[in-house]
């Protein structure tokens, strides 16, 4: 309405007043509803800002109390598994459980400890002991690792305030002690400390994931947001080249071997000579028990070491085959040449006797290994240089490591170069180291050497991962040391040790089914230099006079060789009688494996059909044994 | 008619917002069963590997040989070609006698007639 309008209606002399006051009347609950809606709009907008600035820039305090509503879970790993070539678990990762007090939360110690152990049956002097023990730390009081499943159930049923179970990782090997000291282990962090363990870590290692999620009052998860997830990584598994049932096979026979001639340890390497790939690695040690991984706090170092790799040792006369085929190479003698052996005793024109086990006249060069004589092999290598010997030691991977990549693994001794000894020295060593002695070396390296005469003259780099049966070239890397001729008539030559003429023929008769070539080794142990005492003079470094390494290294079949082996005994005890040569001790054992392990790959006998059941478990043939058969 | 229109505003804002909440809801519940799930699979997951660690256990190679042996089953040597597979077959369905093949290049474990 108009100011005027209102002025003329004013000036109205009947009742204009009331109307005016009844039209005032009527305007207020207008300016009412105005009023409030501006209130009302203004208290939302308000509202409004304040739900963008806490969502924004929250007040310190008020951060800090939702954040605590926030928690934070590590997600668990899982490191990867260590399978054998035919994908049989050797090491594996699960979660266990451990039981924690929390003594701070209850009232009454003593009620709280009868309580746990009635529910969880242990006794209550135990649960009391252990509170007592972690009196330093009441909050977090290790009751016990690796619960049982039924005790874990009761726990977690009964509910107890105060009592606490939480994950952790435990690491498994189902083979327990099978190729325990191949195998490894880890620590109590999961990381791979010896073995396999430790060499293939980086693979197997597992990445910890984490997850963020708010909970609410009563701790529940209430839900993550996917910003604040990030997965876990599980490792990666790893096959390696043994196979279990032909590792059990390596280390009954091994251990037996050990037992019987009460020996200090014993070693088995046996390999496929095509591939290098290491097919068992077995240590017995006497007096101590088979080394099982799981159990490797309760154990020395030296129960555990891998001695197939770290240790080494004076190889003697299965020495000589390496030798002899380089002789035969660089045609210093052929296998029908005939050796003056001397009758067995020859004095050197630098005034040194070599003695033979067994006199002989004369002796073919083929007879001179068979025959293991160190007359005819010192006569044939004095035709060449020194440096000549050292390059053929040199040439089959002596006195280098093998490349298999194991923790620990050792050098060996080889020549040293003829310009930093003394020329006095030369023509002993001459002399001595087609023997076998004045070098040292591992079984791997044995068997690694012979791989080349058993797979026609390749040195191969040994290792203990399976490899690819499909890849075009078998093996990883591979040098030419010998014609293939020569590494032909060598196995030709070995093949007599194991006849009745040979130093093997003690098992000439308990391998019927498999042509095996090898070579005997008997070494004197070398004897440390020793002081005088009240009851003994003082000794000078020498040898022991009836302490020995028994050894065989072997190969088989002839034609088609499909395993290479070494054997080895250290110090079998002479005084039982039952022999301590290395066709006594260690061949009736490498045989056996040779035998059992070819079966069970299911190679035919080229000697004699089988007659008899075989006595275990098997088998299908792997792609990677058609492949070394062709 | 002023009052009408901020009544309709003012309910239209309360339905919308109680649409919201129901919406922000209905996430929630959906996010919580998400991380419930998410721990449920994990803890399968940790189940499987104990199991596979228990079957391992069950089945290594020299208790698979002792159960063959356990329950009878011969191990004889398998011929090498599938003509010499089925011969023995046949020879050892007929005389139900243990196989002595000439010819071995691979081992099954057979029943025991």
């Amino acid at each position: 309405m108009s100011l005027f309008a209102r002025q003329a209606k004013a000036q109205k002399p009947n009742g204009s007043l009331d109307a005016i006051k009844r039209e005032k009347l009527a305007q207020k609950p207008a300016k009412v509803g105005r009023l409030m809606g501006l209130f009302l709009t203004l208290v939302l907008l308000f509202l409004m800002g304040r739900v963008v600035q806490l969502q924004t820039h929250p007040d310190e305090r008020v951060a800090k109390r939702v954040n605590s509503q926030v928690s934070s879970r590590a997600l668990i790993g899982r490191r990867g598994a260590i399978y054998d070539r035919r994908g049989r678990m050797l090491a594996s990762t699960r979660v266990d459980y451990r039981v924690f007090l929390d003594t701070k939360l209850a009232v009454d110690i003593d009620r709280f400890a009868e309580q746990v152990a009635y529910v969880a049956g242990y006794s209550p002097h135990f649960v009391k002991a252990k509170i007592e023990r972690y009196k330093r730390s009441p909050r977090y009081v290790v009751l016990e690792e690796r619960v049982r499943p039924e005790r874990l159930a009761a726990i977690k049923a009964a509910k107890i305030t105060g009592v606490g179970i939480e994950p952790i990782v435990v690491r498994e090997y189902p083979y327990d002690t099978l190729a325990g000291e191949l195998v490894g282990f880890t620590n109590i962090d999961g990381q791979g400390i010896e073995g396999a363990e430790f060499v293939y870590n980086a693979q197997l290692d597992a990445e910890k994931g984490k997850i963020e999620y708010l909970r609410d009052a009563s701790s529940r998860a209430l839900f993550v947001q996917s910003d604040q997830y990030q997965p876990q990584q599980d490792g990666e598994h790893v096959r390696l080249s043994i196979d279990a049932t032909l590792q059990h096979i390596c280390e009954t026979h091994l251990r037996v071997a050990v037992e019987k001639f009460q020996a200090a340890k014993g070693e088995v390497v046996l390999m496929d000579p095509y591939t290098g790939e290491v097919l068992a690695m077995a240590n017995a040690k006497r007096g101590f028990a088979p080394f099982s991984p799981a159990n490797y706090r309760n154990t020395k170092p030296k129960e555990r070491r891998n001695s197939c790799v770290t240790d080494i040792f004076e190889p003697g006369s299965i020495f000589k085959p390496f030798v002899w085929a380089g002789l035969t190479q660089m045609g210093m003698a052929k296998p029908q040449d005939t050796i003056d052996t001397e009758d067995g005793a020859w004095r050197t024109n630098f005034r040194r006797t070599l003695r033979d086990d067994y006199g002989y006249d004369e002796l073919s060069w083929e007879y001179v290994l068979v025959k293991s004589s160190n007359i005819g092999m010192a006569k044939i290598s004095q035709k060449i240089g020194y440096e000549d010997l050292r390059d053929i030691v040199l040439d089959f991977g002596f006195g280098q490591k093998t490349g298999v990549g194991l923790a620990g693994e050792e050098n060996g001794l080889a020549p040293r170069p003829a310009k930093a000894r003394h020329p006095r020295q030369l023509p002993h060593s001459q002399i001595s180291i087609p023997m076998g002695q004045e070098i040292a070396v591992t079984p791997l390296q044995l068997v690694r050497g012979f791989s080349a005469i058993a797979n026609g003259g390749m040195l191969i780099t040994p290792t203990v991962m399976a490899l690819d049966p499909t890849a075009p070239t078998p093996g990883l890397m591979r040098r030419r040391i010998l014609r293939e001729d020569i590494a032909k008539t060598t196995r030709e030559a070995l093949r007599k040790v194991i006849s009745p003429v040979g130093t093997g023929r003690d098992v000439a008769k308990d391998n019927p089914h498999y042509s095996i070539f090898g070579k005997t080794g008997t070494a004197q142990l070398p004897r440390p230099a020793q002081k005088a005492t009240a009851t003994q003079p003082a000794q000078k470094a020498g040898y022991y006079q009836d302490r020995y390494v028994a050894s065989f290294i072997a190969g088989a079949p002839l034609d088609n060789p499909r395993l290479a082996i070494v054997v080895v005994v250290h110090d079998p005890k002479r005084s039982l009688g039952l022999g301590w040569h290395g066709g006594q001790v260690s061949a009736p054992a490498a045989c056996q494996i040779l035998e059992e392990s070819l079966l069970y790959l299911g190679v035919e006998p080229d000697v004699k059909p089988f007659e008899k059941t075989p006595s275990f478990f098997v088998v299908t043939g792997d792609a990677s044994d058609s492949d070394t058969e062709d | 008619m002023f009052p009408y229109r901020w009544l309709i505003a003012i309910l239209a804002l309360v339905v919308i917002g109680g649409l919201m909440v129901s919406l922000r809801q209905q996430r929630l519940r959906v996010m919580h069963e998400s991380i419930q799930l998410h721990r449920e699979a994990g803890k399968h997951r940790q189940e499987i590997w104990g199991l596979q660690v228990q079957l391992s256990e069950k089945v290594t190679t020299p208790q698979l040989r002792d159960a063959v042996l356990d329950a009878g089953l011969e191990l004889a040597p398998l011929p090498s070609t599938p003509a010499q597979n089925e011969q023995q077959n046949d020879e050892a369905s007929d005389t139900a006698t243990s196989s002595e093949s000439d010819v071995s290049h691979q081992t099954v474990a057979r029943r025991d007639p």
